[in-house]
């Protein structure tokens, strides 16, 4: 079966959305035609994704119209989407995800289908994988292929880079303009404006649920697209004047493994980069979870190998998990009752004993305050909050614990310029005023070098160099990644 | 709630065709004891199954679970005629009896990946048979006809002459009150409900989600066991552990009671009565008609049906 194509545009009128009631995005007017990639930007919460959701049918419309155009054989056009966060069952394997997606839109599909299909979005691994078994990037590239495997019309993507590498970016965007070249019309949500600027054929601006500017690309410059995000004064969000500090010389933390020794001192931010699969993750894990094989780990001069997770939040090593959704919080609960979570109460009498409610009410207030995550209010659940606004609670809930060692795997996942500058200006000054010793890894490698004291490269799991960060450039970190 | 509704809409058509099934239900004080001393062990079961849905596992083998701690309350107390001890180890025994069995179905589950439901169905014949062949065989009183047990030599203390309502009813409604302290107000149970949704809130925070799922299914199993010693040890008909004490329904009643109370423990207790209710309204109405009191087992496992489809459907489209 061809795939479907349009010939008459998307045409969304005067649409309002929200959750529960409470508008999230009013007035908003899109046209996108055929064979576009249309970019939406604008900064967290600004109500991109609800709009994809929209056009996807998976939230009602409370006014207005989005009209689907019929594709090329009068039929109602199939629509794909990859959503920010994956929802691919954990114990299929790769080749029944792609085929249930096939089937699911009308299409057979052969085992060796599957497999190319893989390998053209940039998943080089075996059918019979399971979806467990992939890394988060992994996992998006796989949504990626089962939107593709249904032959859409239109494919909207939500923030599908965010995950991924450089390198694997690169790929994908080579992907989406082959698509598009045989009738793909793509909608896509993204915060890399570079990658807006480079690949796509026009953007909409939103701005707090509402329109801001529609535009071809080649119209418009990287700088006007920002000013449509947010015009007000907004914080600076280039390179980050970092703290005079004085770092300790006794290390807090000491790793060592493969020949190679990785120190955190007080008051230091470690960065870790690496690729996807370089094992940057082993060294996080070593920290903050549990003991990897050839890693030995020791905090304030005591070995934490064979120390439990508990144990090691008692001694205070916190950390901050990529992954918001699983391992971070409960996305179907308020804010309030989230901030219960990341850590258990430091002796078990007080796990049995009554939440205070109000306590925590304040403490996540003061959170959304701080963080700047909107819209305020911790009585709501967590899933109607944007990738962006979850993900700066997720981080503001766990720096502003007295930890003294903090393990941080991609802290800017999903957040626009102003909030990761805003990130690495609370990194700083918790490294400043808390004595604590900070291991950040990040695909973000412009954040890296704003933000980390020293960055150390993994590779095949060793660590190739360390160096300080003013040492570093974004080309040359690049070059010792890859 | 459509639920309730439906139900409440069921009774009320109930009240206008049949007025005489109420009264033989509801009428006088004793009748109205008579249906609390049902809801007990109904309380009780639908705790355990509720604590365990609320990790998301299914303990599917209350049914045997229930009647294993039912025989072993039998044997143990008229093995320990002679001690005032006998009653308490029964008790005791008898949960540690269905926490052994929620061991095992738990350790399957969590270390070999086999499903808890397929092991639970399984182990509801096991102990279906065990059990029939224990009050048949080895234990069962050589005075009698009919198969069961020899006579408990106590009971349950009683909390009104002349009714079967025991210090069972005060203990269900206690572990009601904990179950709820423990799973909506505290730090713990927050962690334990996450269970539902992911194992990594738990697991990064340094709870282990494996031995607290094996944990919760142990103690869950043992409430259900105890819920079958305190059937046993009531007064009234039993008191002695009949060979058909297995397909009484309380373990699958408890089934149905935690997915109607759904997440919430709160309406634990309004699931209880309700199926309580409906235990009590078909005996009332087998008595007043000639119809069989299967009918309230008929009317639980639609209610079984709706409720399983409206909580399994929330969680596929979530």
């Amino acid at each position: 079966m061809q795939p479907s194509t349009w010939q008459h545009p998307l045409i969304i009128t005067n649409i309002k959305l929200g959750y529960g009631g409470i508008p999230v995005v009013d007035g908003f007017n899109l046209t996108v035609q055929p064979g576009e990639i249309h970019a939406l930007a604008g900064e967290n919460g600004a109500g991109k994704t609800t709009v994809l959701k929209a056009i996807a049918n998976l939230i009602g419309v409370m006014s207005g119209s989005i009209v689907i155009p019929t594709d090329n054989r009068d039929k109602s056009s199939r629509v794909g989407f990859v959503l920010q966060h994956d929802v691919l069952p954990s114990n299929m394997t790769l080749g029944a995800c792609v085929a249930c997606s096939a089937l699911a839109a009308g299409h057979t599909s052969k085992s060796q289908d599957e497999q190319q299909l893989l390998s053209r979005v940039g998943l080089m691994v075996s059918v019979a994988k399971r979806v467990s078994e992939l890394s988060m990037h992994q996992r998006q590239l796989l949504q990626v292929a089962c939107a593709l495997a249904s032959k859409p019309a239109l494919l909207l993507l939500d923030e599908p880079t965010a995950v991924m590498s450089h390198t694997d970016g690169l790929h994908f965007w080579k992907l989406l303009e082959a698509e598009v070249k045989e009738g793909l019309t793509v909608v896509i949500a993204t915060h890399k404006l570079e990658d807006i600027v480079d690949y796509c054929s026009h953007v909409t601006v939103m701005r707090s649920g509402r329109l801001v500017l529609t535009r071809q690309v080649s119209d418009i410059t990287l700088e006007e697209i920002i000013t449509g995000m947010a015009p007000v004064t907004t914080p600076e969000t280039g390179a980050q004047r970092r703290p005079d500090k004085l770092i300790s010389s006794e290390p807090i933390v000491k790793m060592c493994g493969n020949g190679a020794q990785l120190d955190i001192h007080e008051h230091e931010i470690h960065g870790l980069a690496g690729l996807d699969g370089s094992g940057y993750g082993r060294w996080l894990k070593a920290l903050a979870l549990t003991c990897q094989d050839d890693l030995t780990v020791t905090v304030h001069q005591e070995s934490i190998d064979t120390k439990s997770i508990a144990t090691r939040r008692d001694m205070g090593i916190g950390y901050i998990p990529a992954d918001r959704h699983l391992d971070g919080m409960v996305v179907t609960e308020s804010l309030e009752y989230n901030m219960t979570f990341g850590q258990l109460p430091d002796s078990h009498f007080k796990q049995w004993l009554p939440i205070l409610r109000d306590s925590d009410v304040a403490s996540a207030t003061a959170i959304i305050d701080t963080y700047d995550v909107r819209p305020s209010d911790v009585t709501r659940r967590l899933d109607t909050f944007s990738g962006g606004n979850q993900q700066k609670f997720l981080v503001g809930r766990e720096l502003e614990r007295s930890n003294t060692v903090m393990v941080i795997d991609q802290p800017t996942r999903g957040l626009d310029r102003v909030a990761s500058a805003e990130i690495t200006r609370k990194l700083h000054a918790k490294s400043l005023h808390s004595q604590t010793a900070i291991l950040v890894y990040s695909d973000d490698l412009t954040f890296l070098i704003n933000t980390c004291d020293t960055i150390s490269v993994v590779s095949n799991g060793h660590l190739v160099q360390t160096k300080m960060a003013f040492e570093w450039t974004e080309k040359t970190l690049i070059e010792a990644i890859v | 709630m459509f639920v309730f509704i439906g139900v409440a809409i069921a009774g009320f058509v109930l009240l206008r065709l049949q007025p005489d099934v109420v009264n033989v239900a509801f009428g006088s004080p004793m009748a109205f004891l008579r249906f609390l001393t049902i809801a007990t062990p109904l309380l009780i079961a639908g705790l355990g199954v509720h604590a365990c849905l609320t990790t998301g596992r299914i303990l599917i083998a209350g049914e045997g679970i229930y009647a294993a701690g039912g025989l072993t309350v039998a044997i143990v107390g008229t093995s320990l005629s002679n001690t005032p001890l006998g009653l308490w180890a029964g008790l005791t025994l008898a949960f540690a009896m269905g926490g052994c069995v929620g061991l095992l179905i738990s350790w399957l589950r969590e270390n070999k990946g086999v499903h808890e439901v397929i092991s639970g169905l399984l182990m509801n014949y096991i102990l279906q048979l065990l059990t029939r062949y224990l009050a048949n065989g080895p234990f069962r009183d050589p005075t009698s006809d009919a198969p069961h047990t020899r006579e408990l030599p106590w009971t349950l203390p009683l909390l009104y002459p002349g009714a079967d309502v025991n210090i069972g009813l005060v203990t269900g409604c206690i572990m009601a009150v904990f179950y709820i302290y423990v799973f909506h107000k505290t730090v713990i149970g927050r962690y334990i409900r996450s269970l539902a949704t992911s194992d990594g809130v738990t697991h990064v925070a340094g709870l282990p989600p494996k031995r607290t799922r094996i944990f919760v299914m142990v103690v869950s199993a043992g409430i259900i066991g105890l819920a079958g010693a305190i059937s046993i040890g009531s007064a009234g008909p039993f008191r002695r552990f009949p060979s058909d004490f297995y397909g009484s329904g309380v373990g699958f009643d408890g089934l149905i009671i935690g997915l109607l109370a759904g997440p919430s423990a709160w309406l634990l207790l309004p699931s209880t009565l309700l199926i309580a209710c409906l235990s009590h309204l078909s005996d009332a109405l087998s008595l007043a008609t000639s119809l069989p009191r299967q009918v309230g087992s008929l009317a639980g496992a639609l209610l079984f049906l709706i409720a399983a489809t409206l909580r399994y459907r929330n969680q596929s489209r979530s």
